[in-house]
């Protein structure tokens, strides 16, 4: 059976390797820094290559690497704790450039709130806007339980609701309708 | 009616598409008689879209070997990718390999090295069915991959190993004169493992297609057909043969 572990093996790397971008994307929300990112998607993949046979059910791969991904991150976070602070930097906008004035400023203004997030509030925010997972799920990939998601996720978007909305209602009502459309006339 | 006002969770739960369709529309009426409440699910939506728009495009990541390996937190450096060489080592090997051996230091990553073995201790045939019941390119091209790979790899090595492709349903296209997306790469391999790899077509397919369709089916000169697909799945596992769904 040794090849068709081979092949089973292969395609679960192949499967992997298809969700590297999606991981990116969420290392980046949580860290804000493109190395950085880069890097600790490359430690869960090695990681997550390395424990492939402790994987039960691959219909489950995606939520399983992000929960790797999540303790590489806090492993990560605990180890830097004393050296840097990671929020300390000034935010960069390095796709701003692409964008229009109005959406590089919305862009900007977002990421600066969700890295005003804790940790904790912002991984939570992030697995369910970016990503898509249910409650359930991320309860399982942070370990927690349902009822703890959803409090973070309230707090997490009370806090993004105070930060940002408020600017918003200030420049004009039809404003925050705008962006919404921005974003699906580009997406 | 403010003891009725849905908590913070419950709204975000709305939005998040938490909520069982009775549910839905249960808090929708409820919503939709309530001005606040209205405005609140707003927010969240526009809260929830802004996020998305923050990080639909982010910077790309570094060339990873345009920057030097620090030995700050969470690299692993070196080591990963020796544990990487190991499980492609274990992948390739199959089971009793242990991950605590050392790295043999000239075994690459790729999983195309044809001079791993492809067995352990135990010199049999291997026998693999796919079943191909879908007419998605990348699946069927990773297939036709996978096969090459692996036919190549037991012929380098003299290992016995018969692969079947059966083909049916939507899968038959890949068998197809007329539309299927790799007719050559399927006569190539046909010829060049004549008596290891054969790529079978189901006759119930082909009948349904003339029946309901008014498709005339053409097959590829390397096509051979079979009665049934599934009766052919059946068949050859209960003769031992593995079977892979494409």
């Amino acid at each position: 059976m040794a090849v068709i572990n081979w092949l089973l093996q292969r395609r679960l790397k192949n499967r992997i390797a298809d969700l590297r971008p999606q991981l990116y994307r969420t290392a980046y929300a949580w860290c804000h820094d493109p190395a950085r990112a880069d890097d600790l998607v490359h430690e869960a993949l090695v990681k997550a290559i390395s424990r492939l046979r402790s994987l039960q059910d691959e219909d489950a791969l995606k939520p399983w690497l992000f929960r790797i991904m999540t303790n590489c991150h806090r492993d990560w976070l605990r180890r830097q704790k004393d050296t840097v602070d990671v929020y300390e930097a000034e935010l960069p906008c390095e796709d701003c450039p692409e964008m229009n004035a109005e959406r590089a400023a919305t862009v900007k203004s977002v990421r600066e709130a969700v890295r005003g997030l804790s940790d904790d509030q912002r991984k939570v925010l992030t697995l369910v806007d970016l990503e898509g997972f249910s409650y359930g799920e991320v309860a399982g990939i942070l370990e927690l339980p349902i009822g703890t998601v959803m409090s973070r996720l309230s707090r997490a978007r009370q806090q993004l609701k105070r930060e940002l909305l408020r600017n918003e209602r200030k420049a004009g009502a039809a404003t925050s309708l705008k962006l919404v459309r921005n974003q699906h006339e580009n997406g | 009616m403010k003891t009725d006002k849905p908590s913070e969770e419950i709204l975000n739960a709305f939005v998040d598409g938490e909520f069982c369709p009775e549910e839905r529309l249960a808090t929708l009426k409820q919503i939709s008689a309530d001005e606040q409440l209205s405005r609140e699910i707003c927010d969240l939506c526009q809260l929830k879209e802004m996020v998305n728009l923050a990080y639909e495009r982010v910077p790309p990541p570094p060339q990873r070997h345009a920057r030097g390996r620090s030995a700050r937190g969470g690299l692993l450096g070196p080591a990963a990718a020796a544990v990487v060489m190991m499980l492609s080592v274990a992948g390739i090997t199959g089971v009793g390999l242990s991950l605590q051996e050392p790295a043999p230091q000239t075994v690459r990553v790729s999983a195309a090295d044809l001079s791993q073995p492809l067995h352990g201790t135990v010199r049999e045939a291997s026998r693999i069915l796919l079943h191909v019941n879908t007419a998605d390119v990348e699946r069927i091209s990773n297939m036709l991959d996978e096969v090459e790979l692996l036919m190549a790899a037991a012929e380098q090595q003299g290992v016995a190993l018969q692969i079947q492709v059966v083909t049916h349903g939507e899968g038959l296209a890949l068998l197809r004169e007329d539309v299927s997306p790799f007719p050559q790469r399927v006569s190539m391999l046909a010829q060049r493992y004549p008596a290891a790899l054969s790529f079978t077509a189901c006759l119930n397919t082909i009948e349904r297609l003339r029946r309901e369709e008014n498709i005339h089916v053409r097959l590829l000169p390397a096509a051979q057909v079979i009665n049934s697909g599934v009766a052919e799945v059946i068949r050859r596992q209960s003769q031992g043969w593995a079977y892979i769904q494409v």
